[in-house]
């Protein structure tokens, strides 16, 4: 018998009454344009700024790597404000197609993150820009000698995704709030990382014991692979390039193809003769 | 392109800022219908849009892109259900308990709202990933298939189960209630 879709529930009149309007209740419900944002930020250290932004920022004959903490001009905000897209009304309209609205309201995220950005809130930028920047810098000092503690990602992973293992021994009680107040319990994957990243610029080996304790917790973690390069950008932050080339050498072979790869080349390659 | 020395990648950048911009909304969405904790579901949506990042380059077309991202959510909304168990309920417990039906329609709504997710809370994690990816996020059944990787045939069989249960969790909280309000 050839099977076709079942009518959907939300659409079913046989459904009871309540199970439709629960099903569309819960289908219209979407994140705000701020919560997109803040997203979108909080991926930027590890992902890079949105292309986006990017261009428009260019377009003002600006970079992102100068829109540092410190506040902008008002000019600046002007011009920024009038080249990204209008923030669209973020109230709901009642009778909605929820396909249409998430058109019409398709990076609407921009907008709270491109003032996030102007406004200086985006430390983010600032911590990237500080800790990327590809300016020819003399080669750091003496190489420290090694003999600090590496923990490299333990075993390549399987090559599917290590997520569904990864978590599951993390403390029952804790929803690692965003704030992430460091609690007796082991941290989350998230939490450490988060951490780890925030201190790079100015505590790098913070930033690296971090990174380490990371990978004694989760050695398979979903997040290993942003981890090493937190690593080594902290290794390389120290002046310990020998230390940083190593560990990229492990990471390359660990997982071959990776989309950091680039990243790490790039940073390694900063102190290279 | 853009005078900023943007790391090598910038292609794959591109792709995956188009990437957010199209799925975030569903994303955080689709992690919040499968059991995530609401304070937990930003740094989930975190979670899938690196692992996105990551295996961006290495993505095969021999699935859509859709079904790929769909595919990460229920990963890592299954880790995440895993921890967060213990503190979900209470709450849709509560407002249950509060709602008498017929009061007005804001209400019911509201009360309906809370018996779904109580519904959804109470479905074995198989039967609810097809349910979410098919009721509410409209894939058709091979996608669903797809993104969790079973045969359609079992998914047609998980979506049948869970049908049943949530109909029947309606039918028994709306029976509960109506003899309580008599």
């Amino acid at each position: 018998m050839t099977e076709s879709e079942p009518v959907r529930l939300a659409h079913d009149p046989d459904s009871p009454r309540e199970l439709r309007w629960a099903l569309s209740e819960l289908s219209d419900e979407v994140p705000s344009d701020e919560a997109l944002g803040a997203l979108r930020l909080r991926l930027t250290p590890l992902v890079g700024e949105p292309a986006r932004l990017k261009r428009e920022v260019s377009r003002l004959g600006t970079s992102l790597r100068h829109l540092d903490a410190t506040e902008p001009s008002a000019e600046q905000l002007t011009a920024l404000r009038a080249a990204l897209p209008r923030s669209p009304t973020r109230n709901r309209p009642e009778n909605k197609p929820r396909r249409a609205l998430a058109r019409a309201t398709r990076a609407a995220w921009l907008w709270p993150l491109a003032a996030a950005a102007a406004a200086g809130a985006a430390y983010f930028f600032y911590e990237r820009a500080q800790t990327h920047q590809p300016e020819p810098v003399p080669a750091h000092g003496p190489l420290a000698p090694s003999g600090a503690p590496l923990a490299p990602p333990s075993g390549p992973e399987s090559s599917t995704e290590p997520v569904a293992s990864a978590a599951a021994a993390a403390p029952s009680s804790t929803l690692p709030a965003l704030s992430a107040a460091p609690a007796a319990a082991k941290p989350s994957e998230l939490t450490l990382l988060r951490e780890a990243q925030k201190a790079l610029r100015t505590e790098p080996s913070k930033a690296l014991s971090l990174a380490n304790q990371h990978a004694r917790l989760y050695p398979g973690g979903l997040l290993a692979q942003e981890r090493e390069v937190v690593a080594i950008s902290a290794l390389e932050s120290l002046g310990r390039a020998a230390e940083a080339r190593a560990r990229a050498a492990r990471f390359q072979a660990a997982y071959p193809g990776s989309a950091y790869w680039p990243r790490i080349q790039h940073l390694i390659a900063s102190d290279a003769p | 392109m853009s005078e900023s020395p943007a790391p090598a990648g910038g292609e794959t950048e591109v792709e995956f800022d188009q990437l957010f911009e199209t799925y975030a909304r569903f994303v955080w969405r689709v992690l919040g219908r499968l059991g995530v904790a609401p304070s937990d579901v930003a740094d989930a949506s975190q979670e899938v849009f690196l692992v996105v990042h990551r295996k961006l380059k290495s993505f095969e077309a021999r699935s859509s892109i859709k079904t790929w991202i769909y595919g990460i959510c229920l990963k890592v909304a299954s880790s995440h259900r895993r921890k967060c168990r213990p503190n979900e309920g209470q709450f849709e417990e509560a407002v249950l308990s509060a709602c008498a039906p017929g009061l007005d329609e804001e209400l019911e709504r509201r009360r309906a709202r809370a018996i779904l997710l109580t519904a959804l809370e109470q479905l074995d994690e198989d039967k609810r990933d097809v349910f979410v990816l098919y009721e509410f996020e409209e894939l058709s059944m091979p996608e669903v298939a797809e993104a969790i990787g079973c045969p359609v045939t079992t998914a047609y069989s998980r979506l049948h189960a869970a049908r049943k249960q949530v109909r029947g969790v309606f039918a028994r909280t709306g029976l509960a209630l109506a003899t309580r309000t008599v």
